[in-house]
């Protein structure tokens, strides 16, 4: 590639700039701050892209501070052909590419990498370009240095590389060394040492976990040995329980035994039972009946009275008999007494009322019609004589009284015929039949008055009356009326004939009396006899008592007949019972002889002994059921119970035993399960690896980085060597011509052999550190111009040297722009100085002078 | 008939790569080898399986964890109470010598013993299971014990239990009783359950020869979701499901970027994308930032740690610990620097003899006495990552 025309639009301090360069060497002068670096910039800038904004390389991005452009073209001619390529500010900071063949046609970025491919700005700076500042390092090297350096110059960017291989090894040496202490990988292997060791102690208790697990284990085993022993000795201890408990049972069974019970049969013992029961019943039945006979038999009379009453029952019959008709004699006589009394009083009365003149007779019936007639035409004539007058009422009044008196007599007839009717009794009779004939006088009577007081009242005026009142007076001395009053008469007349009437009844009532007193006496007279046993003092009372005496013998008279009855029924009974009783006395003995024996006491005697027999039997089916066969033959075995017991007493000491030492076990497995649990709960371990884990991590990503850096720098080395070695042959037989000329023709040859030797025209070779600074200072340059060379030969691109050799002499520095000029030849040189000399050496047309743009 | 098939437990085994943990997290992690085995004991429990099988590697026999095989009896015991059978052999974490009388273990647990030896059991359903198998008895067994297993026995199915890897494989995997594949097949067992790698991989469906996997991943080379396989009798053929339990999962968050990204923007560009990552599960999340170049200041922050540790700090500021950034790894386009370019070739030869096993050794001699360490690097694998790290960083450097 080479170069031909630089159009900068905006750059730096560049602004609308062209320059023309020559196709070989191309001279550009410029005095400091001429902006020679900002055109190397551009050039590399629109080649490879404009810097971007990071770190240092902001300083080589040299955008314009008064332009709005920025950037610019390039035209170059790469294998025969013209390319234009424009690069100007973009989206990219790269910028924006234009890239075109000489005719303006268009092509692709990819085109232009493939041109460019594989340089970029770094690596054309690494090989291509040649600074003041790559000499000034020289001079900073020592010779040993110098003499690495030149080896490996056969390495493009060999000097970075010498650099990154210094970084490399200082920082792995800041990791680890073998034999560090406070190295950061050193101290955590440290670390990890301890934290190992911690882990291992921790691990100590897996061993005393493994130890009690199976210790628990062992003792697990043992246990489930002893639970099986104590398991089978539980089941002998079963059985010798059992057998213990059985043993009494199998001795008493052995004392047993076997009893014949065929003698007697239930029914057997039912049948005589019910016989004796029978008889018992009988027996009783009888003894009960003749008990009962014993009691009538005791119970006779209870009093004198009552055996008086016995012996003359029939006398006592026939006057309880009489008794009311004498009683009711008693009564009637009383009454006729109290009848005459009241009759004798009447008289009496009448008598004195009469004391004077003396009663008159009573008059006859014909008498007494006589006056009524007398009395009646009296009063006819009085009522005539104030008929109108006065006397109607009276008259009236005197109707009222007769007729009422008329009813009272009727009524006391009524009376009489009633009593008369009803009552029996005689003084009752007669009083009725007194009351019934007074009653009919009375009313006879009244009415005559009556009649005769209406006959009487004959109106005929004074004359007549007083012919009727001497009638009247006639009749008076006629019938001993005189002494009194006419209008007494009628009631003397009354009372004289009712006097008469009374005595009549005194007569009949004495009568009466007399039948009565003969009566009661007649009855007295009979039973004087009776009248013993009855302290009556009077005869009412006796009555009385008879009745009560009666009455009371009444209950003893029917217990008696009941009694009597009784008896008969009882001794019947009695002789009942016994022929029964002889019948069954011959059952008995049938059925004795039938069953065998001689007496039922002989029976029950034999059937008890028979039924303990039996019950001896049924015991000893039942206690033969408890024991098994097995169990027999076993109990057989044993002399006695103490031979039992004391088996069963060892038997539970060894049990006992078994299981102190199983909950011993037991205790032991618990105890170590609980430690087993809290080790196994212990996290440290697992916490401790984890730690472990992670430090580990920590050390490899620090070895990582070791490694890194230590495989880095022997890479470099490594490609360093190997290029070299097969670079710098070809590079040497570039840079021997060089060196030659550089000084001038002092040196003929560069030698490769262990380690590189420079040859003088004498042929004598001498080591670079024998070698002055300056002559050093051109091998370097005749090497790395060789370098060039051999590289450029691949890539054949413009040569950028930007100010090289300013601390060189005149001739020096003439011999290197022969150098330069001859490197021209091949590819194109551009030569940027500050050094106006060159001015001097070059025509103005040869020469860019940027002081002068 | 259904079984479980599980294996490489490594029960209470560490995480590795992990640094700055919070709490928390830390404690989760440590659970989370126990928290895997847990769920497969409940699962199994409420699934009524009939067997589990468990191809070897439950602990680290060297860790000497007590709570590792504390738990892990616990486990059985709590599978002895639904009367479900557990068959396992010994891998090379827990190779030991197996008798009857040194087992802590439940009776219900059947272990295989050092030579290859055949279970028998019937099923509740009625199914005849074989199950051939054995457990090593020391760290290595380099021999391939395939001819010991017996051809398919008299019954419905037979399982064969290994823990190996196929041979030809990576060199030192030979050590793992190493088998082929046609070796299996060829005995006629219906199920092989593998154990050993920690991916899972089903490497034939006739007859079934599977790695269940681990558990649980325990570090950015073990990533999503782990579990085990659930076989099931189903019309005559079995039918494996994986079912995962991993509490923690790894995974990982690959962005995309360009030169122009600063380390700030960067970090609040993680922290979204993080954010958008959640789920249920924890997530342990190795980043992996990817681009032709990268700033070669994010390159120091990423190299340094400084970026990851940020990172850290705000998700514990804002407790989204459940995705939880282990790693930032830078991966560009394997391209050499352009400072580089010219010589490549003498780049490439140099590599060739500076990137050697040779080299490390000499380099890292005294380093890699120590184990870990000799672990994580003495390998092609360290070495190849070593190389690319160089190589990023030049190119890092080549931007300057």
């Amino acid at each position: 590639m080479k170069i031909t025309q630089i159009q900068i639009d905006g750059f730096g301090k560049w602004q609308s700039t062209n320059f023309n360069l020559s196709p070989n060497l191309q001279v550009i002068y410029g005095a400091n701050e001429a902006g020679k670096s900002t055109l190397t910039q551009f050039i590399l800038s629109v080649l490879f892209g404009f810097a971007n904004h990071s770190g240092k390389n902001k300083y080589l991005q040299y955008i314009p501070k008064d332009t709005a452009s920025y950037g610019g073209v390039i035209l170059f001619e790469h294998e025969g052909q013209e390319y234009r390529l424009k690069r100007t500010k973009g989206k990219k900071v790269s910028g924006q590419v234009e890239f075109s063949t000489e005719t303006g046609e268009s092509l692709t970025e990819e085109q232009l990498a493939q041109i460019i491919s594989p340089l970029n700005e770094e690596l054309y700076r690494a090989i291509l370009s040649f600074s003041q500042n790559d000499l000034n390092s020289i001079f900073d090297l020592t010779t040993d240095e110098i003499d690495a350096t030149l080896q490996q110059m056969g390495t493009v960017g060999s000097a970075q590389w010498m650099k990154l291989v210094k970084n490399y090894e200082k920082s792995a040496n800041a990791i680890y060394k073998d034999s560090g202490r406070v190295l950061p990988i050193n101290v955590k292997l440290q670390e990890h040492q301890e934290l190992q060791d911690r882990i291992d102690e921790a691990k100590l208790d897996y061993n005393r976990y493994h130890d009690l697990v199976e210790a628990n284990n062992l003792d697990s085993i043992q246990k489930k040995e002893l639970t099986k022993d104590l398991s089978n000795l539980q089941t002998k201890d079963n059985e010798l329980e059992q057998l213990n408990r059985l043993m009494p049972i199998y001795k008493k069974l052995q004392g047993m035994g076997q009893v014949d019970t065929t003698d007697f049969n239930s029914d057997d013992e039912i049948k005589i039972n019910q016989i004796v029961t029978k008889e018992n019943e009988l027996q009783r039945s009888i003894k009960q009946s003749e008990s009962d006979l014993k009691v009538i038999d005791g119970q006779q009379y209870t009093s004198e009275k009552q055996k008086f009453y016995f012996e003359h029952l029939a006398e006592f019959e026939h006057v309880n008999r009489e008794v009311p008709k004498i009683k009711q004699a008693i009564v009637s006589q009383q009454e006729m007494i109290n009848e005459l009394q009241l009759v004798n009083q009447e008289l009496a009365k009448i008598k004195a009322k009469y004391q004077e003149f003396g009663l008159p007779k009573s008059l006859a019936n014909e008498q007494k019609q006589v006056l009524d007639d007398l009395l009646s035409r009296k009063a006819k004539l009085l009522d005539q004589q104030d008929s109108i007058l006065t006397t109607r009422s009276t008259q009236k009044n005197q109707a009222a009284d007769t007729k009422s008196k008329a009813i009272l007599f009727i009524g006391v007839a009524v009376v009489g015929i009633v009593l008369a009717i009803l009552f029996t009794t005689l003084i009752m009779r007669i009083l009725g039949v007194v009351l019934l004939i007074g009653g009919a006088i009375g009313w006879y009577l009244d009415s005559r008055k009556t009649n005769l007081s209406n006959d009487t009242s004959i109106n005929d005026g004074d004359g007549l009356l007083a012919q009727v009142n001497n009638e009247i007076t006639q009749f008076g001395k006629t019938n001993g009326l005189q002494d009194y009053s006419v209008n007494q008469w009628s009631t003397i007349q009354f009372e004289s004939s009712q006097f008469d009437e009374q005595s009549r009844q005194v007569q009949i009532l004495n009568q009466k009396l007399a039948d009565i007193e003969l009566i009661i006496d007649t009855f007295m007279a009979q039973n004087t006899e009776l009248g013993t046993w009855i302290d009556g003092d009077h005869l009412a009372n006796s009555l009385d008592k008879i009745e009560e005496y009666h009455d009371e013998q009444q209950h003893a008279v029917s217990l008696a007949q009941k009694n009597n009855e009784k008896r008969k029924l009882l001794t019947a009974q009695i002789d009942e019972q016994q022929q029964r009783l002889i019948k069954i006395a011959e059952d008995k003995q049938e059925l004795l002889e039938q069953v065998g024996v001689n007496s039922i006491e002989e029976f029950n005697v034999k059937y008890r002994d028979q039924l303990t027999k039996i019950d001896m039997n049924a015991d000893k089916k039942a206690l033969a059921g408890q024991i098994n066969g097995e169990q027999l033959t076993k109990l057989a075995t044993y002399d006695d119970v103490k031979q039992l017991k004391k088996q069963l007493e060892q038997l539970r000491k060894k049990t006992s035993e078994i299981k102190v030492q199983r909950d011993e076990l037991e205790t032991n497995v618990n105890r170590r399960n609980l430690t087993i649990e809290s080790i196994a709960k212990n996290g440290l371990l697992s916490e401790l690896r984890q730690q472990l884990a992670d430090l580990e991590t920590e050390i490899n990503e620090l070895v990582v980085e070791w490694l890194h850096n230590q495989f880095a720098s022997l890479w470099i080395n490594q490609t360093l060597q190997a290029a070299s070695s097969d670079r710098l042959p070809q590079i040497i037989t570039q840079a021997k011509r060089y060196f030659k000329l550089l000084t001038d023709d002092r040196y003929i040859d560069i030698v490769l052999a262990d380690g590189i030797k420079v040859m003088d025209e004498e042929h004598v070779e001498f080591e670079v550190g024998e070698l002055s600074q300056g002559t050093a200072e051109q091998l370097y340059v005749a090497l790395r111009f060789g370098f060039i060379t051999v590289m450029n030969e691949k890539i054949n691109f413009p040569l950028i040297i930007d100010d090289g050799f300013v601390n060189f002499d005149n001739s020096r520095k003439n011999r290197t722009i022969e150098l330069l000029k001859e490197l021209s030849d091949r590819s194109q040189v551009i030569y940027l100085t500050a050094d106006d000399r060159i001015l001097r050496m070059y025509n103005s047309e040869q020469v860019i002078n940027l002081d002068e743009k | 008939m259904k079984f479980i098939h599980t294996a490489d437990l490594h029960l209470d085994s560490p995480f590795l790569g992990l640094r700055n943990t919070p709490t928390d997290l830390q404690t989760q992690i440590m659970q989370s080898t126990f928290v895997a085995f847990e769920r497969l004991v409940t699962n199994a429990i409420e699934s009524q399986v009939d067997f589990i099988v468990i191809a070897g590697d439950i602990y680290d026999r060297d860790e000497h964890s007590i709570q590792a095989e504390n738990f892990f009896i616990q486990q059985c015991e709590k599978l002895k109470v639904h009367d479900i059978k557990v068959y396992l052999s010994y891998g090379n974490h827990d190779y030991q010598q197996v008798n009857d009388a040194n087992s802590l273990l439940p009776d219900n647990v059947y272990v295989f013993g050092n030579q290859v030896e055949t279970k028998q059991l019937t099923t509740s359903d009625g199914t005849s299971v074989a199950i051939s198998g054995f457990s090593y008895d020391s760290r290595w067994i380099t021999d391939d014990r395939t001819n010991e297993y017996p051809s398919k026995a008299q019954v419905d199915l037979q399982i064969g239990m290994l823990h190996g890897m196929v041979s030809g494989s990576k060199e030192n995997h030979a050590n793992y009783a190493p088998f082929k594949l046609a070796e299996l097949t060829a005995k006629g067992y219906d199920y092989w359950a593998l154990g050993h790698i920690h991916k899972r991989e089903v490497l034939s469906e006739n007859p079934w020869i599977i790695y269940s996997g681990n558990t649980q991943g325990r570090h950015k080379n073990e990533p999503g979701e782990k579990g085990y396989y659930q076989v099931e009798l189903k019309n005559g053929h079995l039918v494996p499901e994986f079912v995962a339990i991993a509490p923690i999962v790894w995974t990982s968050l690959s962005i995309e970027l360009d030169s122009t990204n600063t380390a700030a923007e960067l970090q609040l560009l993680l922290l979204k994308k993080l954010e958008a990552q959640l789920s249920t599960r924890t997530q342990l999340v190795q980043i992996i930032l990817k681009g032709d170049t990268i700033a070669s200041n994010l390159d120091d922050n990423v190299e340094s740690g400084l970026l990851l540790g940020q990172l850290q700090r705000s998700i514990v500021s804002t407790k989204l610990t459940t995705v939880w950034p282990v790693k930032i790894k830078i991966e560009t386009t394997n391209q050499l620097p352009t400072l580089m370019s010219l010589d490549q070739e003498y780049w490439q030869a140099a590599a060739q003899q500076v990137f050697t096993k040779t080299t490390l050794d000499q380099v890292a001699e005294k380093l890699f006495k120590t184990q870990f360490i000799d672990d994580e690097f003495n390998n092609y694998d360290a070495l190849d990552d070593l190389k690319q790290q160089v190589l990023l960083e030049f190119n890092a450097r080549g931007e300057k």
